[in-house]
């Protein structure tokens, strides 16, 4: 009955929202970077004599539909860009197409020039979907990290978002898992985006051009996942003039090249590949060490094509590939090796028409694929995930008060895992086909108030079984001073794609399928924004998921497995996941702050989450409620740069220069209270078999599930960068410490204990097992 | 404010430094006992260890560890006939004294203890069913019972020892205990394939580690009626004679032989093994069909 009125509730606020008239006319077209030509995402467009105005799409299009006739101040403004203000003339009936190309500036500039015709902070705020956060490519590069700058780690400092080692760089998004998230590079979904057992992320931070991930609470436009949508868009290319970035790190050389393509279109590509298999393996100091023979790379080619004013043709891919080969004993000619290897492989086509100035459509042909093969001795496993998707949205600017989307989405899905293993057989090869559609509608009755409503239709059917399931999604926003914002949303969410977890080997994908039913969620979200002291983000939130039927993978499960069939030799072979998973309930609710800062010459964030996650999984913990491991109380996170001539100009009241050559530091700070880990509650000894004759290492038995809490995370990360700027070149040289304070954060615990024999005696050692030291490394970037 | 930031700033710097001490204390110790048995059909009651869980953090007196005083039984559940263990100081275990009783094939058996652990009065129970008959090895389908350490074919393959065996009857788990009779630092593959030094043996119990693996399958049988296991190399880590003993496990001895040692997960965190315990027990009574073969590994 609740879900008939959610639907019932939508669909009327959209009738509504069709109720305008008068004699009027529309304003729209793309907003650029003046020298790039590259279309900007977010930007705001809107005319200065009301509030009311729009955000570029991920095209860079806007469309003020619907404006009384008349004469106007358009106005635009976009982070790192001076402000763009030109009168229109709107007539009836007619569209005037205004691109507006947006002059870049520096970021510290723009501090000093905020002036009355500028959008101020607290429209900025407004205009943001409730939680969601944007990183611009200088935030995350300039933020401190391991070796070089990473997408993921960076995303690790913003409130909500959590890790659980140094060892990764997967999200935990609100108490979500990672395989909750959904990964899209130019909009196609990327699975296991992690290179060296999860240390980077594939992502090439000097490709990006955009990124946003939407915590919770996302729109009827995304779906298939249950906690978050990283969103991360590529350069399209420079369209006026060849511009390439160079930088050289103690893990990886990596480049960027951007060219126009005539006038019609643009290129862009960046390769990186790490070299320590080159270089520290082989010196001399390391030649007696059994090193493993390690490497990765990725890249991205992109071509934007502008087939005319109301066409445009994007062709993406990416690679990335780690090749991994271990030799026991190198020495040895018999020795067994280890060979692993994997990685993600994306193409993405997508046509963009503007149909009318009103109607804008994106249509997407997108493959994804992740393979991986692992071999040692007469075991092997081969684990792929392919993913076909053609999908389509169409943006229906109706009025100023209100915009229609909707879309659809088909995938085709494999998921294939086969391995061998002394005794039998895995060959489990799952095609799921997903379909969805929805419709979504932003309305804004009023300059202080805005709904945005969507409704997903979700369908997944695979060996047999299908599942229909309806999203609704509300959200709305509420001006509460000039200042200040109210925002809530709720949403339910579905997924039928589940990874099992592996530690330091890719995780496996696998569907909801005749043994497991999808798994939902719920999202409630509310929170307040506020403007401080003009350049200050300020933001609060407060959340409550629940979760059903989570999957909870089961390390154990193959005391389980029934044996159906068999391979020639005799052996079992099984096909299907029963009793992989066990099935569970959860709920995570949490407090996060944000106190923002994106312009001046001292940029940064302090976030703030106070947090909890239960889960409660059939057959574990006597099925009694559990922190997972990923569960923290507290996060705190202070992340900063400095430009530090300008900070003391600033300091003594004199005026910013755009210094020929400057010094810039960085920070990065994370507290995070302990994470929840099992300890023993006591030991045995006991034998293996009846025939054992010796006594073996103690077997724990576990206490009560994850009661125990390690003690705190802290970490800081410093860096400095030297910035001299030559005639048409820049050089940057850099230096990172990370761990500056080289901690011993606690991994886990380690047991050691050692028998005595005269008299009989164990005696136990109780170790902490650390994660990263300190890691100093250095770097240059080189732009030209 | 932003004094107290800086403060709270460099708080948290200074609590940043160096080894972070981990403070587990004794845990959430409660008293258990804990049973080691394996009942095997064709045999007496016998080598049934009784023995109390130790706290975390301490070291343990072993000589206090055996439960000596227990009241323990083993009850045929079908017959409703009890069998009441006694303590052999000897063998350190218990024992059915009587020779009127072997464990028969296919039967169900309760194991019942109760005992003083700590000061507490325990109590615990545990049930299996003895897998049918069947099992055997087929000594001489089996082999070849001597070869050379990785021994390979005119092909280049690898040659390994094989076992066939009949099945027990509804019997999908089968444990294969290899243990080498000779283990010594003498005898030790100093060219093994897996590049284990031979310098780490002296450490952390690693000869008799290594001298003792185990393997599991759910086969079953071919066309002539027989099951097989292959000898693994990763299992060979000595050279001389090796005792291969397979058995049919129930259950029990199944979850418990494919768990008790695996609890600590690759991210350090402990996962539940699984225990078949009603009360205040852990650990395994486990019942099998066991038949051994013996291989020889040469230079």
């Amino acid at each position: 009955m609740r879900r008939i009125f959610i639907c019932f509730l939508i669909l009327m606020s959209t009738v509504f929202a069709f109720g305008q008239s008068g004699p009027t006319g529309s304003i729209s077209g793309f907003v650029y970077d003046r020298d790039t030509g590259e279309g900007l995402v977010s930007a705001n467009v809107f005319i200065k004599e009301s509030y009311l105005g729009s955000s570029t799409n991920v095209n860079g299009y806007y469309s003020l539909p619907r404006i009384p006739v008349g004469e106007y101040t358009v106005m635009c403004q976009f982070i790192g860009y001076g402000v763009f203000s030109k009168t229109v003339k709107v007539t009836a009936k007619s569209n005037t197409e205004l691109n507006i190309h947006l002059e870049p500036t520096t970021i510290e500039t723009q501090e000093i020039s905020v002036v009355a015709d500028s959008v101020r902070t607290s429209v900025k705020l407004y205009r943001k979907p409730i939680s969601k956060i944007s990183l611009s490519p200088r935030e995350i590069e300039r933020a401190p990290q391991v070796v070089e700058s990473d997408l993921l780690r960076s995303l690790q400092t913003m409130p909500g978002i959590a890790t659980v080692s140094d060892f990764s760089s997967e999200l935990y998004v609100r108490g979500g898992t990672p395989d909750q998230n959904l990964y899209l590079i130019d909009g196609t979904d990327v699975y296991n985006p992690e290179h060296l057992f999860g240390l980077f992320s594939t992502f090439n931070t000097d490709a990006i051009k955009n990124v946003e991930i939407s915590k919770g609470g996302f729109g009827a436009a995304y779906g298939g996942r249950l906690s978050s949508v990283l969103d991360v868009t590529n350069l399209d290319g420079n369209r006026r003039e060849y511009k390439s970035k160079t930088s050289i790190s103690l893990l990886s050389a990596k480049t960027t090249m951007q060219v126009p393509i005539g006038k019609i279109g643009s290129l862009s590509g960046s390769i990186r590949r790490t070299y320590f298999d080159q270089t520290i393996a082989k010196s001399s100091a390391l030649k007696d060490e059994n090193i493993p023979d390690y490497y990765f790379y990725d890249g991205h080619i992109k071509a934007y094509f502008d087939l005319a004013q109301s066409d445009k043709l994007t062709i993406s891919t990416y690679k990335g590939y780690d090749d991994m080969d271990f030799k026991m004993d190198k020495d040895n000619p018999d020795s067994e090796s280890m060979f692993y290897d994997w990685g993600n492989t994306t193409v993405s086509v997508r046509w963009t028409h503007i149909f009318s100035p009103m109607l804008f459509g994106n249509f997407w042909v997108t493959s994804s694929s992740f393979d991986s093969y692992w071999k040692f001795t007469d075991m092997d496993e081969e684990n792929d995930m392919d993913d076909r998707t053609v999908k389509g949205n169409l943006e229906y600017f109706y009025s100023q008060k209100l915009n229609v989307k909707a879309g659809f989405e088909y995938k085709s899905l494999r998921a294939v895992y086969n391995s061998k293993f002394p005794g039998g057989e895995v060959q489990i090869d799952q095609k799921p086909q997903h379909f969805a559609s929805y419709v979504q509608s932003e309305w804004r009755p009023s300059p202080l108030l805005e709904f945005q409503t969507g409704l997903r239709f979700n369908s997944c059917k695979n060996r047999g079984k299908t599942w229909w399931d309806l999203d609704p999604r509300i959200a709305a926003k509420y001006r509460l001073t000039d200042k200040m914002s109210l925002k809530g949303a709720y949403g339910r969410y579905h997924q039928y794609l589940f990874r099992v977890p592996r530690a330091f080997i890719a995780d496996i994908w696998g569907s909801s399928d005749e043994y497991y039913n999808d798994a939902k969620s719920a999202h409630y979200i509310i929170g307040l924004q506020r403007e401080v002291s003009r350049n200050y983000e300020f933001e609060i939130e407060g959340y409550y998921k629940s979760y059903r039927n989570l999957y909870y993978y089961d390390p154990f499960f193959y005391t389980e497995l029934k044996v159906k069939h068999y391979n020639s030799k005799g052996e079992p072979l099984y096909l299907d996941t029963e009793n992989i998973w066990d099935l569970g309930d959860a709920y995570s609710y949490g407090l996060e702050l944000l106190l923002r800062k994106d312009t001046g010459a001292v940029t940064g964030w302090l976030a703030y989450t106070l947090g909890r996650t239960m889960y409660q999984v059939d057959g574990l913990n006597q099925n009694k409620y559990f922190p997972p491991r990923h569960d923290r109380t507290s996060t705190f996170n202070v992340v900063g740069t400095m430009d530090i001539k300008n900070a003391f100009r600033k300091l003594y009241g004199k005026p910013y220069v755009d210094d020929r050559a400057s010094w810039r530091i960085g920070l990065n700070l994370t507290y995070a209270s302990g994470q929840p880990i099992t300890l023993p509650a006591s030991f045995s000894v006991t034998r293996n078999a009846p025939d054992q004759d010796f006594l073996h290492a103690p077997d724990m038995i576990p206490a009560e599930r994850n009661s125990y809490r390690l003690p705190p995370y802290i970490r800081l990360d410093l860096s400095v960068t030297y910035s001299k700027k030559f005639r048409g070149w820049t050089l940057e040289p850099f230096l990172q410490i990370y761990n500056a304070t080289n901690r011993r954060n606690v991994w886990f615990i380690s047991y050691d204990q050692t028998f005595e024999t005269n008299p009989l005696r164990i005696n136990q050692e109780i170790d902490a097992t650390g994660m990263l030291p300190i890691l100093p490394s250095i770097g240059v970037n080189i732009i030209f | 404010m932003k004094k107290a930031l800086l403060i709270i700033f460099f708080i948290v710097l200074l609590a940043g430094c160096g080894k972070v001490p981990v403070d587990v204390g004794n845990g959430d110790y409660e008293p258990k006992i804990v049973v080691d048995a394996y009942i095997i059909a064709g045999q007496p009651l016998q080598d049934i260890r009784i023995t109390r869980n130790f706290p975390l953090n301490q070291d343990i007196d072993l000589t206090t560890y055996y439960i000596t005083d227990a009241d323990a039984s083993v009850t045929d559940v079908a017959a409703k006939k009890t069998y009441k263990l006694v303590f052999n100081p000897l063998a350190m275990s218990y024992e059915y004294p009587s020779t009127d009783m072997v464990v028969e094939y296919g039967k169900t058996y309760r194991l019942d203890v109760d005992a003083n652990v700590a000061g507490k009065a325990l109590s615990t129970s545990s049930t299996t069913t003895v897998p049918p008959e069947g099992f055997a090895i087929d000594q001489n389908q089996s082999g070849p019972l001597e070869l050379k350490y990785r021994a390979k074919n005119e092909n280049g393959d690898l040659v390994q020892s094989k076992v066939y065996f009949n099945l027990s009857p509804g019997i999908d788990s089968y444990l294969t205990a290899i243990t080498a009779l000779e283990a010594s630092e003498e005898t030790f593959i100093e060219a093994n394939a897996f590049g284990f030094p031979k310098d780490m043996l002296s450490e952390d119990n690693h000869l008799a580690e290594l001298s003792h693996q185990n393997m599991w399958t759910q086969t079953r049988s071919d066309a002539e009626g027989l099951a097989k296991m292959e000898i693994e190399w990763f299992t060979i880590w000595f050279y001389g004679r090796y005792r291969i003993t397979i058995y049919a496990a129930d259950k029990n001895f199944t979850d418990f032989a494919l768990t008790h040692r695996m609890v600590q997960d690759m991210d350090g965190n402990l996962l539940e093994p699984k225990f078949h315990f009603e009360g205040d027990g852990t650990g395994v009574f486990g019942s099998a069909v066991a038949d051994t073969i013996y291989v020889t590994i040469i230079k």
